[in-house]
């Protein structure tokens, strides 16, 4: 009786009351609290910390802190369509986006790399200066991107197709982070988001850019091949739910590259009926699709593809990407990216170097693989495939003439009007160096829209290096 | 197991090899903590414009203390626990790290009193018969209920409760005091009558009671004690005090009665007050919003959430933090200092010295096999425990903010120093003449 298991009980429930609070309070609402308005410590250490500079990939200044009357405040010189990319830094309202990801290593509260030494150094010394973080953003590029865009709603991702690195990332409508305090009732009730950052965290049916992932699975399962045939009547019925092509008909037998070139609907179903959808999803997860991108330097969200079994009307459906699948320019880019770079998907990097102003120390993220997705043959057939789609099919506008592009268009049936157009593709078509997404919401057909906008962007890049040479 | 008595007789300035080895563990537990000490006052000085000296000396007098300690129980052969002292040494290491942040002569004053306090422990460990102690039983209720009533008569105000004693130039709080008498008081009427009080021979209604002749005294004590001290608004001490009833009827009877019908009456008590004094309701108002009154009365608990909440999993680094500018942190909140510059993971070593030691203390008293004394060492350990949980928990806000001690943590000369006479005898309980066998 004495000697029960009451006491051992009392002391313990007690002492895992106090650590689950104590977690609760310092882990789990850290996010809330600490960038409370209200919290003094935030306040003060954003008053008497230089926070670190964000630079460009040539050297040219995106944000810094300038001392003031009241301490440090924040000057962005980057673009309007970079910002919600980069983010902001708020006394009120807290930090976003780049300045949240790396908020730690900007306020020089942690050490940057990954000596004992200098971690146990960082935590014995007062720092008043941040450290200044190294972005890959080709400044250049994102101005002409922006401009391009010329102030429509959507995307645009520029990658190295070798490294992962993002050359330009544009969200629109963007909205200018210097003094946000001041004009943030405006910005955040916008109806259009300019807050969002549509590049990394929006996601949109894929619609027929889903195709790629069809197509890769086919091959990849070996039941078909580039040139396998198959007839198109212009429509297919699946228990009574007819899916007609979006151009029309066109009543004769389709090799594949012609399919994806003409990006015919029903094709895509049959090869989808044929290989299955544990296939198709499957390769959707290597991908990376419905999972979170590895950024480094930024919010991401997952997205999501379907889980459960499917119906034979949901996987005719999902074949041109109209059924619960959601992804993110981001994920697109990676996609191509893969593709490009012969199967193999590399680490996106937004954040190529973090440097120290006051020692001149610099810690680098080096290019990553993450996986090699497809086979290296299978890559470069799809690519052939893709230039085919851009010199003769639905992409023809996006083409150029010195350079090859490989691409494919999509438009996106949505509930909010308007297909969103897509487009998603490299060039050049051997060696492709970049690849570009971009997604216009609500803008009409991917072919139309999408494809000329990526043609200048193509052309801006191409020309720029050309330039350089001479 | 053999038993180690003291030898009477012989030099005991030269003692035996084995004497040493005995408490061996303890030696270097005590050395550990010493370093812990010096070396984390150092590195909170370091941000701050303090010496970092200050570190070796502080912490120095600490291991010094202890570990004189150490050498006499050895040389006297002393057989009790070895974990105690170094348990407490860690915490009182903690206790001058956390003091140290806000100012040295705060720092000083507290040392001060914990090598008192260390003095007192070999008079309170040291073989003596303490069972004594329960022949005063009712001397030491009369003498508790009197000094609080006297406090709350005559007593200083200090942050909205009637806590102090002015005694000659200084002040001193009686109701750490008051504790200890309490739980002399309740062991001794405990372990005299426990047959009684386990057998109930009486009926309230649908309720068995003991003999009532034994048990209205007792009940008198009991809401005469709570009373008072709820009128003063000493809210955590009237909580302590009743749990330390129920925890004790329930290890002198075994029998789960002394939970539940208290724990039921508690409650009734608890929402009665709550509708009769508007101090209590301020409290608990607080407790469940503290945010709408962020910059009045909440100012305190929405401090110490920022502040837990800037630590995040290892903290901002000791030194760097924010939290010592919150009003009355040392006294009520120390633990949010370590939590704000050691994060995540200090608060929860020290929530683990405390639980140790606690755990530790309710193990010797099982063990022991005098009755009133076990009573006695379940009421010192469950007293800690019980202060570190509504302290801690209200910082956390678990449980409304009471204004309890963290023992050996808080700054506070009388708690610190009974707190240590309280570890003494528990150390003297834990002795292995005294075991069950």
């Amino acid at each position: 009786m004495k000697r029960s298991r009451f006491w051992p009980c009392v002391l313990g429930i007690g002492f895992l009351l106090l650590v689950g609070g104590a977690f609760y309070w310092q882990v789990w609402q850290r996010e809330t609290l600490a960038y409370h308005p209200l919290n003094p410590h935030v306040q003060h250490q954003r008053r008497v910390v230089k926070r670190g500079r964000i630079w460009g990939s040539h050297g040219e200044v995106i944000a810094e802190s300038i001392e003031g009357l009241h301490g440090f405040r924040r000057v962005y010189l980057g673009t309007l369509s970079l910002a919600p990319i980069t983010g902001y830094d708020s006394q009120r309202y807290g930090v976003a986006g780049l300045e949240k990801a790396y908020d730690s290593i900007l306020m020089g509260r942690d050490y940057p790399g990954r000596s004992v030494l200098g971690i146990l150094g960082q935590g014995l010394t007062k720092r008043g200066v941040g450290y200044d973080v190294v972005t890959t953003i080709d400044m250049s590029m994102q101005r002409s991107v922006e401009m391009l865009l010329e102030g429509r709603k959507g995307a645009v991702i520029v990658m190295e197709a070798k490294t992962g690195r993002i050359l330009a990332a544009a969200s629109t409508p963007g909205f200018s982070p210097n003094d946000i305090d001041a004009h943030w009732a405006v910005i955040s009730t916008d109806g259009d988001s300019p807050l969002f950052n549509r590049a990394f965290a929006g996601f949109y049916p894929p619609g027929s850019t889903f195709k790629l992932v069809v197509l890769a699975a086919g091959l990849a399962s070996g039941k078909v091949v580039m040139e396998s045939s198959f007839d198109d009547p212009g429509a297919i019925s699946i228990h009574g739910y007819t899916i007609t092509n979006s151009d029309g008909t066109d009543k004769r037998s389709l090799s594949l590259t012609e399919a994806l070139a003409l990006s015919s609907n029903v094709v895509f179903v049959r090869l989808a009926q044929e290989i299955g959808s544990d296939a198709i999803l499957d390769m959707a997860r290597a991908f990376g699709l419905g999972q979170k991108p590895p950024l480094i330097g930024g919010s991401v969200g997952s997205g999501r593809i379907p889980t459960d079994e499917l119906t034979a009307v949901e996987l005719a459906q999902m074949a041109i990407g109209q059924y619960n699948v959601a992804v993110s320019p981001l994920q697109m880019t990676l996609l191509v990216q893969a593709l490009a770079n012969e199967g193999l998907m590399m680490r996106p990097t937004l954040v190529s170097a973090v440097h120290d102003p006051v020692s001149g120390k610099v810690w680098t993220n080096p290019p990553e693989p993450i996986r090699q997705v497809v086979k290296a043959g299978l890559a470069r057939k799809m690519r052939e495939a893709l230039a085919v789609t851009v010199q003769r099919g639905t992409g023809r506008q996006a083409a150029l003439p010195h350079v090859e592009i490989a691409g494919k268009t999509g438009s996106a049936e949505n509930p909010q009007g308007v297909a969103h157009a897509w487009f998603v593709g490299m060039a050049p078509t051997a060696e492709p160096e970049i690849c570009v997404t971009i997604i216009l919401e609500n803008a009409g057909s991917g072919g139309k829209v999408a494809a000329p906008l990526a043609r200048e962007i193509f052309r801006v890049y191409f020309n720029g290096i050309q330039g350089a040479k001479h | 197991m053999k038993r180690r008595t003291l030898r009477p007789g012989g030099s005991w300035l030269i003692a035996p090899w084995s004497r040493w080895r005995a408490r061996r563990r303890e030696g270097t537990h005590l050395l550990i903590v010493t370093v812990i000490a010096s070396l984390g006052i150092c590195l909170a000085s370091w941000p701050t414009d303090r010496p970092w000296y200050w570190g070796t000396r502080l912490g120095g007098a600490l291991g010094l203390g202890l570990l004189g300690l150490h050498c006499l129980l050895c040389l006297t052969g002393f057989s009790g626990d070895e974990a105690l002292l170094p348990l407490c040494g860690y915490l009182c290491a903690l206790s001058l790290i956390i003091l140290t942040r806000k100012s040295l002569p705060l720092a000083l004053r507290q040392l001060r009193w914990i090598l008192l306090g260390l003095g007192l422990i070999p008079w309170a460990a040291l073989p003596r018969r303490w069972t004594t102690l329960a022949e005063y039983r009712y001397l030491a209720g009369v003498v508790g209920f009197a000094l609080l009533l006297f406090t709350a008569l005559f007593g200083k105000e200090q942050g909205g409760a009637r806590l102090w004693l002015a005694v000659g130039g200084g002040q001193f709080q009686p109701g750490e005091l008051v504790r200890l008498l309490l739980g002399v008081f309740l062991a001794a009427i405990f372990s005299e009558n426990a047959e009684l009080f386990a057998h109930p021979t009486a009926r309230v209604g649908p309720v068995d009671i003991p003999e009532p002749r034994y048990l209205v005294p007792l009940l008198i004590m009991l809401v005469l004690f709570v009373f008072v001290l709820v009128v003063q608004k000493d809210l955590g001490s009237a909580l302590l005090y009743y749990s330390l009833f129920m925890c004790i009827g329930f290890a002198a009877t075994g029998q789960m009665g002394y939970l539940v019908l208290p724990g039921i009456l508690g409650c009734i008590g608890g929402s009665l007050a709550l509708a009769a004094f508007p101090h209590v309701r301020t409290r608990f108002d607080i407790w469940l919003d503290p945010w709408t009154s962020a910059l009045g009365p909440g100012y305190q608990i929405v401090q110490s959430m920022f502040a837990l909440a800037n630590g995040g999993w290892f903290g901002l680094g000791l030194g760097k933090g924010y939290a010592h500018l919150i009003p009355a942190v040392y006294t009520d909140l120390p633990l949010t200092i370590l939590g704000e510059e050691l994060g995540f993971a200090g608060l929860l070593a020290a929530l683990a010295g405390q639980f140790l030691l606690a755990g530790r203390g309710l193990a010797i008293s099982h063990r022991c096999g005098q009755e009133f004394l076990r009573l006695l060492g379940i009421s010192i350990a469950v007293g800690w425990w019980i202060s570190t949980f509504l302290a801690t928990g209200g910082m956390l806000r678990l449980v409304p903010l009471t204004g309890l001690v963290t023992p050996f943590v808080s700054y506070g000369g009388t708690a610190m120093v009974s707190n240590l006479f309280c570890l003494g005898l528990l150390l003297n309980i834990s002795r292995q003449e005294l075991w069950q066998t």
